[in-house]
Order: structure tokens, then sequence, then C-alpha cells
């Protein structure tokens, strides 16, 4: 059963590993249909285990299989557990996605079964990432995906700007893949293993209180190698510039491979969670990039520029979460971006703003209709759900400032309804859209935090001092956010106001200067 | 006084140069070489090439290509040479060593100070400041992208880039020395602006007016789009002076890149070149392809003989109007073959109702009708549903809705809130992209075409009603229709079931959607014209009304509006809920024959694109692979548009009918014996053959040279602002048409062919209208389009030379 299981497990990884490393010369004519099909059935393979994995089994424990047991070291080559199973199913669900859209999008090319091998090979070494039970294995994936992305990324090698950005990446990935080398050397040195089974459970026996040194180099690499993949400010320069490259390739980077930083902290997370330092590095950044990114995207003209901004304050977001320890959110914060933002960019050829409509809903009523009644009935569930399930949500770490920030976003929500009139009808559909929007909030979480139960903190972790204050400073940031936005149509009159849209909308000139800097330095000839 | 009288003299006929571009939402054709027409097209090209430093002909391979298939034969290089009087100088052996030779090297001629030091110093100025404007004009100019709005929008765009410029640090970083400084010292005023940089740098240039068109040519993007902008400005009787603007934001970057380098490099004299041999010749071969081109045309139109003794008098049963369009021929073409009882004439897809169009929906009122005239009456839609449910009518207020969507809206994008948004919502999306990418796995109902099309619950309104400026009164409703029928020479013998059809497209997740759409109908879909003309033409008031002018419609001739889908090819009868009972049977059989007609175009269409076997095998399976075609999110090429269009005929339709003419020309109905006066005649020279020939230089400029008169490649287009797309990253605004409109990859699907256009009429008629009319005289004149006459009812075809002087064409015999 468990060898089926495992079986159909890597199947879909390496069915399009194959097709992503044959050469171009074998099997040319057909390719593209063999991927498209390779590709599904990938989405179909995912689906078994996870299913298996919900119906059948323990959900509490990890689920690791030997396949090469002749050397002990590298006994653990698959660690398949539910975290694994959400992003398996995610990433195949997207690649299948991505990849049939490839089909007529790039109907034409004269490159198109090149394309198609290297989205091939990308999507294959992203979701071997994600069942990877080892360091090395996870890192030769996680290399390996890079490198299919960069051949992506240069798909029109004659455009300056599409060689620049894909540079620009090269770089700094690099910068990144030496922090996870130097992350995987310092835990054979510490732990002397490779697998993360092992590392966990050595973890796991270690005394509470003080960290060994050591750990906290290694986890400050993985938070290096995290926020370098995931964009985060100041290596986040490559990614609104890769917009060179066709809007699939735009679709998996920004819903699938951004990722990657993020699952190694949430992979990682029984490691990195008992460094306070590292978490803390972690949320710091991860709001500055947050706050840093969604301004600059308010000021953009262009769709793609927009969409692109919005993953960079996304994946902020996202780290920022993984910071304060609450990493099944994080994990729902990657699940969620990643559909709306692969969706976003597939139809990013239509935009919404071409129609300068008048009564928009007069069109939609039935859905909106729908919505209503959808939203009064999930907060039911919800608020009956966390009452049988006894929950004290601000218990949690990170929950706090979390409940927070969605209050501020309720605040935004309620105070741009009442901007013009205000009736009773008005303030109970508010009402109802709001506290819906709270529940189906408070319901995911469950659901998540359920789901992925082991990556839930240690219960015993203390509240410092220190946490507290930052949680504080990080919710007092997200207010000021908040009455800076509402309060920006008041200052449109001032000087400074001004001056700083203009350091804004130039992204406060980091690209100017990361490319400028590059083209010296590498010249395109 | 007098030089900066002169001065302003030369920005105006440089800005007068510039095309206009229309926004994506109504993306109009439009001749890109619009401001050279004046000049003879060889010399046009030498000032676009010189201007452009890009060539716009086709590459010799491709001539060659042309040459050795037979499409060009020696005789065509012959004739191409007498045609301009080159027979003794050049030999067609010399055009065809031309083709083997290397291409000579391209010399750059009118050149901006930034040219200059890139071709010195290796850099990538003009690319930084082409970038640099294009961003501050997609934030002068945005449409709703943008949350945070650039606050200078209310000054003139060259005082708003100055503000924005003096805080921009982006110059200085990229190494243009003390860029905010010097920027404070130039003027506040466009003009003086251009003037000092053209003392500073053109004062010894001679062309200045070359120099000023290749600074806006530099930024063609939005210098068309600000060009649309002055039009737009200027019909309603405004004046917009921001093209100006444009030019001196441009001059103002080479000034200050000309002060800060003029110690170390020594600048040239930008002047005009004569052509290059390159162009001159490709020019020849160019031209020789047309007449390689107009000699199997007329052979083909000529065996059309047998026919034309035909025509004959009786009574048809369905009378159909569709739009000139190149599309409507394929279509007439099958729908006439499934009875003799049909006929089918062409005529601008306007109908000759030129009305604004405001749908409920929306804000601002859409022009439908050719952009050369101004819609006269407006005309609304509004809600059949009288009683509205309680739900339904607080779902109606407009305020609510509106207050709740803005707010939607704000949760969703803010930077606050977007996180929270995505956390709720963004799981939802799932479902959205399964059914995209299943779409083709499930029936559905078709994708709708047109306005409301498929929405039965709103009619439209075309009463005058009071002082409302919507509505057409009644006696221009009588006169709108006497003209349209006359026009269409429809004014006897009428069948009693009369189509008025009207096109449009489908495509999803397309930017470049309206350029699918009816042009006549100003870059929207005809359906709105089509009814409107239908409600009118069956009005009883306005049949008496017509009566009295001596036009008589019988009791038992219905109008329907109908909307070709030149995507799916179905044929959509519009308002069919006010066909009156006695005139549902004619209804039915119309519905009946116009969907064999779809099948049998469908089936004809299919063979240009790449559909695999298995979903063509039936009719019935070619139809829902269409459907599924235009519903496809990421169908990149979902139908070719007006590619390949070729030729205009003016002239009967029993001149062409048992013709296949291959969606290659566009035909206008046109019987010289009942044009006494030429009326008609100078209607269809002055404005049907004006509109072809745009959109046929559109798909010619896009074609030859993709790069600058086309928008690129399609999968790269990043929408900007709301009204355009860049390709990528950023960079200048594009123009024309994407590269998967006219190539499939393989090949283009569009033949790079200046407009023939046949009138069938006397020459002496047709010299009258040119004599009378300078634009359609300069367009012939200089060689914009070729003009063929036909001589009514005879086999004799005339080329018009010039100075109103004809040709016989030789027969094949």
């Amino acid at each position: 059963m468990k060898f089926f299981l495992f079986s159909i497990i890597a199947a879909g990884p390496l069915l399009l590993l194959f097709w992503g490393l044959l050469p171009l010369r074998c099997a040319n004519s057909r390719r593209i249909h063999w991927i498209t099909r390779s590709v599904w059935a990938a989405f179909i393979f995912s689906l078994v285990p996870a299913i298996f994995l919900l119906a059948h089994l323990n959900i509490q424990e990890s689920h690791s299989y030997t396949l090469f047991s002749s050397s002990p070291r590298m006994e653990h080559t698959f660690l398949f557990n539910p975290l694994s199973a959400v992003m398996l199913v995610l990433i195949s669900f997207l690649g299948a996605v991505i990849t049939n859209y490839s089909c007529h999008y790039l109907q034409g090319d004269p490159k198109q079964t090149y394309f198609f091998k290297w989205l091939s090979l990308t999507i294959g070494s992203a979701l071997t990432i994600v069942i990877a039970g080892n360091m090395i294995f996870f890192l030769i994936a996680w290399i390996a995906t890079n490198i299919g992305l960069h051949q992506l990324l240069t798909f029109y090698s004659h455009r300056k700007s599409a060689l620049l950005a894909a540079r620009k990446k090269l770089i700094f990935n690099r910068i990144g893949d030496s922090c996870m080398i130097a992350a995987t050397i310092l835990i054979y040195f510490n732990f002397h293993s490779f697998n993360f089974s092992d590392i966990f459970q050595q973890v796991s026996l270690l005394p509470t209180g003080k960290v060994p040194e050591i750990l906290l180099f290694i986890n400050m690499f993985l938070v290096a190698g995290a926020i370098i993949q995931s964009a985060q400010f100041p290596f986040h320069s490559w990614l609104p510039d890769t917009l060179e490259t066709p809007t699939p390739v735009s679709a998996l980077m920004h819903a699938g491979i951004i990722n990657a930083g993020g699952f190694l902290i949430v992979r990682m997370s029984p490691l990195v969670r008992i460094c306070p330092a590292a978490l803390h590095s972690l949320a710091i950044i991860g709001v500055i990039t947050a706050v840093f990114g969604s301004v600059i995207m308010l000021t953009q003209t262009s769709i793609k520029k927009s969409l692109a901004f919005s993953t960079v304050a996304q994946m902020g977001f996202m780290l920022f979460q993984c910071g304060l320890g609450a990493f099944p959110v994080a994990v729902l914060h990657i699940v969620a971006h990643s559909l709306y933002k692969a969706h976003a960019f597939l139809s990013s050829g239509n935009p919404l703003g071409f129609k300068k409509l008048h009564t928009p809903l007069l069109k939609e009523k039935g859905r909106f209709l729908r919505f209503l009644i959808f939203l009064s009935i999930t907060s039911l569930i919800v608020f009956t759900s966390a009452y049988f399930f006894k929950k004290n949500l601000l218990e949690e770490s990170g929950s706090f400032v979390l409940y927070s920030i969605l209050l501020v976003a309720i605040t935004n929500f309620l105070w741009h309804c009442f901007q013009k009139i205000s009736s009773f009808l008005l303030i109970v559909l508010s009402m109802v859209i709001s506290s819906g929007l709270i529940g189906f909030y408070i319901f995911l979480h469950l659901i998540f935090k359920e789901t992925l139960k082991e990556l839930l903190p240690l219960p015993e972790t203390a509240v410092t001092s220190l946490t507290f204050l930052l949680s504080l400073a990080f919710i007092v940031t997200f207010m000021v956010l908040l009455i800076a936005e509402i309060a920006l149509p008041y200052l449109k009159k001032k000087t400074w106001c001004h001056v700083l849209y203009v350091h804004i909308y130039n992204r406060f000139y980091v690209n100017a200067f990361v490319n400028h800097l590059l083209l010296k330095l590498w010249p395109i000839s | 006084m007098n030089q900066s009288h002169h001065l302003s003299d030369l920005i105006q006929e440089a800005c007068h140069k510039i095309a206009p571009l229309w926004p994506l939402s109504n993306f109009v054709a439009v001749n890109p070489f619009i401001g050279l027409v004046s000049q003879k097209f060889p010399d046009a090209c030498k000032i676009i090439e010189n201007v452009t430093h890009r060539s716009i002909f086709m590459p010799a391979s491709f001539y060659e290509e042309q040459f050795h298939q037979g499409n060009i034969t020696e005789k065509d290089l012959l004739e191409a040479l007498s045609r301009h009087g080159k027979k003794e100088i050049i030999t067609p052996q010399e055009l065809i060593d031309f083709l083997t030779q290397a291409p000579s090297s391209n010399e750059d001629s009118v050149l901006t100070i930034a040219d200059q030091i890139d071709k010195i110093e290796k850099t990538e100025w003009s690319k930084f400041i082409v970038e640099e404007i294009s961003k501050w004009c997609s934030a002068y100019y945005d449409e709703g992208q943008a949350s945070w709005h650039m606050p200078w929008k209310s000054l003139p765009l060259y005082n708003a880039w100055k503000m924005a410029a003096t805080i921009d640090r982006t110059p200085e970083i990229i190494g243009m020395l003390n860029f905010r400084k010097q920027l404070k010292t130039l003027p506040e005023d466009p003009v003086a602006m251009i003037t000092l940089a053209l003392n500073a740098f053109a004062s010894e240039t001679k062309e200045k007016d070359l120099l000023l068109y290749r600074e806006l040519m530099s930024i063609n993007g939005w210098s068309s789009y600000i060009q649309y902008r002055v039009r737009e400005a200027l019909s309603s009787e405004k004046q917009d002076t921001n093209l100006v603007g444009l030019l001196a934001i441009r001059m103002a970057y080479d000034l200050i890149l000309f002060r800060n380098k003029k110690n170390n490099l020594s600048f040239k004299k930008s002047e005009l070149k004569g052509a290059l041999k390159n162009s001159n010749f490709s020019f020849y071969w160019q031209e020789a392809y047309e007449i390689g081109f107009q000699r199997n045309f007329i052979n083909k139109l000529s065996t059309q003989t047998r026919v034309l003794e035909q025509k004959s008098d009786e009574q048809k049963n369905i009378q159909a109007v569709f739009c000139i369009d190149v599309r409507s021929e394929r279509f007439r073409r099958s729908f006439e073959s499934l009875s003799k009882q049909i006929q089918t004439i062409g005529f601008a897809g306007f109908f000759g109702f030129p009305v604004e169009y405001l749908s409920l929906d929306q804000k601002e009122k859409k022009i439908q009708c050719p952009v050369l005239i101004r819609p006269k009456f407006s005309i609304k839609e509004i809600s059949k549903d009288k009683s509205p449910g309680p739900i339904k009518n607080i779902l109606n207020n407009n305020l609510l809705s509106e207050a709740i969507y803005k707010a939607w809206k704000a949760f969703k994008q803010s930077a606050v809130s977007c996180f929270s948004f995505v956390e709720t919502i963004g799981l939802f999306y799932t479902f959205p992209l399964i059914q995209k990418t299943l779409c083709s796995l499930y029936d559905k109902a078709p994708p709708s075409c047109g306005h409301h099309l498929l929405n039965k619950k709103t009619s439209l309104d075309i009463e005058k009603k009071g002082t409302s400026d919507i509505g057409i009164p009644e006696e221009d409703q009588i006169a709108l229709a006497a003209e349209a029928l006359k026009n269409m020479g429809l004014t006897t013998q009428f069948a009693p079931s009369i189509l008025i059809c009207g096109h449009g497209s489908t495509s999803r997740n397309n930017a470049y959607a309206s350029s699918l759409d009816c042009g006549a109908c100003g870059g929207y879909s005809g359906d709105i014209n089509a009814r409107v003309a239908s409600m009118i033409f069956n009005s009883s008031c306005v049949r008496e009304g017509l009566q009295k002018k001596g036009i008589t419609i019988p009791e038992e001739t219905y109008f329907f509006a109908g909307l070709h889908n030149t995507t799916t090819d179905e044929v959509t009868i519009l308002d069919e809920e006010l066909v009156p009972t006695t005139h549902k049977a004619q209804l039915d059989h119309l519905k009946q024959i116009l969907d064999k007609a779809s099948d049998l175009t469908r089936t004809e269409r299919s063979q240009f694109f790449n559909i695999p076997t298995h979903l063509k095998k039936s009719p019935k399976q070619l139809h829902k692979t269409f459907l599924s075609r235009a519903d496809d999110w990421s169908q990149i090429m979902p139908e070719w548009g007006l590619a390949n269009n070729a030729a205009f005929i003016a002239a009967p339709r029993e001149r062409t009918k048992s013709l296949n003419l291959n969606a290659r020309v566009f035909l206008h109905d046109y019987d010289a014996s009942s044009d006494k006066d030429q009326h008609i005649l100078e209607m269809i020279m002055s404005a049907p053959m004006v509109v072809a020939n745009w959109i046929n230089l559109q798909y010619y400029a896009s074609t030859v040279n993709n790069q600058f008169f086309g928008s690129g490649n399609k999968v790269l287009h990043n929408v900007t602002s709301n009204l355009g797309v860049f390709e990528g990253n950023a960079g200048d605004l594009s123009v024309g048409l994407p590269l998967q409109s006219l190539h499939n990859g393989k090949k283009f699907i569009h033949d790079p062919l200046r407009l023939s256009v046949f009138i069938e009429a006397e020459n002496k008629n047709i010299n009258s209208i040119i004599k009378k009319n300078t634009a359609v005289r300069e367009l012939l004149e200089n060689g914009w389009v070729h003009l063929f006459s036909i001589e009514p009812q005879g086999n004799k075809y005339a080329r018009y030379v010039n100075n109103y002087e004809w040709e016989i064409c030789k027969l094949a015999s």
C-alpha cells in the first residue's frame, strides 16, 4: 500500500522531469500534446494521496518512505505530510491550468516545444521540492526550478530587457543558493543528517530556552534563502521586470515558483520556530516588503506591473505570517494568493477598466444575491464550528496581530461603503458582508490549523516583551497605513505628498539603481 | 516675431504628420501615414525611412519568394518601372539581381541628439528617454489602472511632466548629470522650450520640420495617442495643445543631453538623405507585386460577363444588407448560394445611421459611426422591465450598488486590505480557473457578442421626447431613411424580408478585441445601428413619409435587424420580440437559411485555423469548435479580422456574384445608372473608400514593420493605463495591430498590398469626383490607392494614371 501511494506521489514529478530533461531531438512533434497530458496526470496523481491522507490516515503523522535504503544517510528521500499534500495539489493544479493555457496561447510560436520542455522541467522540479525528504534532494530541486525558470524568462532572448531581468534573478538566485548550501552544510555538521525527519526529531529533543549559536546561523541562512527566493526587499527588483516573457510564465512564477521561499520556511518550521531572532527578522523584512510593495502597487499604471508589486507585497505578508509563527496561516496565504494571482495574470488581457461602468452590479444581480446568501450561511457555519471547537483564537501565536490586521482591512471596507450615502439598507448590507468576511476568515484559519497541525508552534513558547513590542509595532504599521490611505484624498494639495508620489511611482529608484549597476558590471552586447 | 511665427508653423507641420491612435476600447483602424498623404507614396517612404530609420517594405526575401512562385513576373517588374517612368533607367534584371545582394547598410539621417550620442558612445539614451516619457505619459493619461493618481493631471502635459521630473531622481541615477537643476531653468511654455532647443542644437539644420517630426516619431505611440485626443478635442471645438507639449518634453531631454555632452562630442546636422537604393528598388518590387495581384484579379473579374447579361428583374424573396467589411463577402457568398431568391447588398456597416449610444450600465456614450463623420443623434437603452420586484428594486438602486461596488474594490485593491482580501476570497478563484480551463469540454450558452445582445430585458429608445437630447425626431428619421435607402440602391422591388445585418466579434481575454469589431461603427459592434435602422424602416410614420418622397415600401415587407458574429459566423436576429406575428413565418425561414449559410461559411473558414480533423468532421461539430474558440481565454488568434484585404469594388453585386473572392474584397453596391448626379459615387469615394484605405494601410504597415507600426507580440502585451499596451515591461505605447493578427506563426496571413479600388462608372464621372474632392485626389494622385474603372454594363477595365488620365488594361485572352 505504502509503495503504491509513494509511486503515485513520485509519478507526477518524474513524468514531468522526464519530458523536461528529454533532449528536444527526441519526440519533438507530439511533445506539447504529451506534456499537457502528463501535467494533467500529475494533477490527478496528486489528488489521490491527498484524499487518502485526509480520509484515511492519522493526520498528525508525517509519512516518509525509504527508497534508497543502501545508504543510511540518504534513506529518507520523500517526505509526504499534509503540507506536502496541499502544496502538491496546488502546484500540479496550477501547472495543469498554465500548461493548458499555453497550448493555444503560444500556438504558432516556432519555439513552442522548447517552451513546453522547460515549462515541464520547472513544474516537475517545483513538485519535487514539495515532496523532497532531505536537504540535498530539496536543494537540487530548488536549483533545477530556478534554472528552468531562467530558460523561460529568457524565452525571447533577443529582448535586452528580458536578459537584464533574468540576469538580475540569476545573480540573486546564486546568492540565495549559497545561503542554502551554507545552511545545508551547517545542518549536516550539527545534526549529522540531511533528512528532515531526523533533523526535526533532534530539534524536538533540544532543551527549551537557550538556542545553540550554530542553529542561529542555520536559521539565518535559511531566512536569507527564503527572502531572496520570494523577492523580498531589497532583493525584489527582478520580479517586476520579468514581464518580457509570455504571460503563462508570469502566472507560473507569481503563483508557483515565488512561493518556494515561503515553503522553505514552512517546511523547516520545526527548526526555524525555535529561534526567535530568525522569526523576528522574517517578520520585520516581511512587513517592510508588504508595505513597500502594496504602496507602490497603488501608483503603477500598467496591469502587469501592478500585479507584480502586488505579488511582492503578498509574499512579504506571507513571510510576515511565518515570522509570527502562524505557519498554517502562511500556507493558507500561499494557496489563496497563488490561485488569485494565476487567474489575474492569465486574464490580464481583459482589464475591467475598459468599460466605464455606471452600475456594475446591474448585470450581476443574481450572482450578487447568491453571494449574500452564501456569505450568511458560511458565517453561520463558522460561528457554530468555532463554538464547537472551543478555540480561543487569540491565544495562538500571531493570531492577535493577524486578526487586528483583518479588522483594519474591514474598517477600510466599511469606510468606503459610507462615502457617499448612508441608508439603513447599506448598513445592513455592509454588516452582513463584513461579518461574513470575518467569519469566513476564521473558518479558513481553523481548517488550515486543523489540517496542518504539525506546523503549529510549541505551546510552551513564552511571549517575550520583544515579541510583544514587535506585535504592537506591526499593528500600528497597518493602522498608520490605513489612516494614510484614507487621508490621501485630503492631502492631494500638499507638496510633500506630490514628492512622495513621484518617489513611490519610481519604486524608490531601487530598480533604476540596480539595473544601472548591473549594466555597468555585466553589459549586454 | 517673424521667426517665432515661422517656428509655430513648423511645429504644427510636424504635429500634423502624426496619425491618431484610438484607445483599446474602440480601436479604429487608421492610416498610419495619414499625415503624409499629401506626398507621393515613394517620397513619403523616403521621409519615413529617414525619420524612423526603418523600411516600410517587405524584406527582399519576401519578394524573391513571390517571384519564384510566379506572383510577380518579369512583365510586372517592367510595368512597375514604366509606371514610374524608369523603364529606360533600370532594367528588370537589375531589380532581380538586387534581391540577392546584401542589403546596403542603413545610414541614419535625421537624428535626435540622443540618437547621435548613442551612435558615438554606444549608449542607450534614446531608449531611456522613451521609457521616461512613456512613464509620465501613462501616469498622466491613466484611465483608472492606478488608484493613486498623478497629482498634476489638471495641468497641461508639458507642465505636469516638468513638475514631476523636477522631483524624479531616475535620470540622475542613470547618469544624466544635473538633470533636475537644468530642468528648473527651462521655460514653462512648450513653444519657448522647443525654440530654445532648436536654437541650441539645430540652428543650422535646414529641415527643422523633419527634425521635429523625428523627435515626435521617436515616441510614436504616445504622439499618436495624444493626436487622437487632439482630434477628439477639435471635434468638440476645444483645444488640446499637448502634442506640442510632448514635443517640448522630448526636446528638453535632448537639450539637457546636448548641454552635458557638447564639449566632448561634435554633433552633426541632421539632414534628409535621398532614399537608399534599397528602398527604391523595394518600392518597384512592391509595385510589381501589386501589379501581379491586379493582373490576376482583373482576369478573374472579367470572366463575369455572362452573369451580367442575366441580370434579372425578378422579385427576390430575401434581401440582406451587409457591411462592406471583407469578412461579409464570404458570408454573402454562402448565403446567396442557398437560393436564387436571395439578394445581398454591401453598404457601410452603420447603414447610414450615425448615432451615439448610451447603454444602461455605462457612463459615456459610444459613437456608433465611422470616425470620418460626427454622430448627429443619441439613442439609449431602456429597461423593459417596468415593474421590478422588491429585491431587484433594491439592487437597481444605483447609489447603493455603486457604494458597495466601490467599497469592495477598495477592499480588494487598497494597500492595507489586499492581504485580507486574498486570504478570504483567493480560494474562490479556483472556480473561474477550472471553468475557463475546461470551457471547451462542456456545452454552454454561446458567448454573446455586441451590446446586450442576448439580454432580452432591455430595448432601444429612438423616439425623441420633448426637449431631451436623446432620440431622433421624426422628420430626421424620414430623411435618414430616405438617404440610406437611396444609397443602398434599395428604392423599388422590396422583398418581403429584408435583413439589416451589422457585425461584431467575440473573443475572450483579448485586449485587441475591438480591432475585430466594425470599423464603420467606430470600433464597436454594429448591432445598435442595425437595430436603429430596422426600427426606423419598420415605423409606419416613416413609411408614410417615405411614400411622399417617392419610396413605397410594401406593407408585407419587414426589416429584420441582425448581427453577424465574425468569430463564430453565427447570425443572430435582434429584437425578435418586436416582429409582428404576421411575419413570424418569414422570420423562421430567414433563420433557417442563415444557419445553413453559417455552416457553409465556417467550413470555408476552418482551413485558416489549425483545427484538428476530429473537431471539424460535421458542421455541428465545427460550430461547437468555433464557439469554444471564441470562448477560450487562451485563444490568441480568435479570428483573422480583415487580414488579407486587397481590393474594394463599388459595382452591382452581379459583377462579383459567382466569384469566390476569398474575403479579400470590400464590396459596396453601386449602380451608376440610378446615380445620375454622382451623389452616391461621391459618397462612396469620400467615405467608404477612404475607410477601406485606412484599414488597408494599417494592415500594410503592421505587416511590413510590425516592430514600429504594429504592436508586436501579443503574448508580451501589458495593458497600460487602460488605453493601450506596452510590449513587455515598459517602452513606448504600441500602435497598430499585433503580430498574431497578421501572422500564423509560419507565414503572414496578410499580403501587404495597397488597396486596388474598382468602380463601375464612367471615367469622366469618376474624374469629376476626383476634381471635387481634395482628400480623394491626394490619395489617388500620390499613389496611396490604385484606382480602376469598370465600364458600366461592359467588360473594359481602365487604370487611373494621373491628372484625370486613364489607361486601358489589357486582359489575358
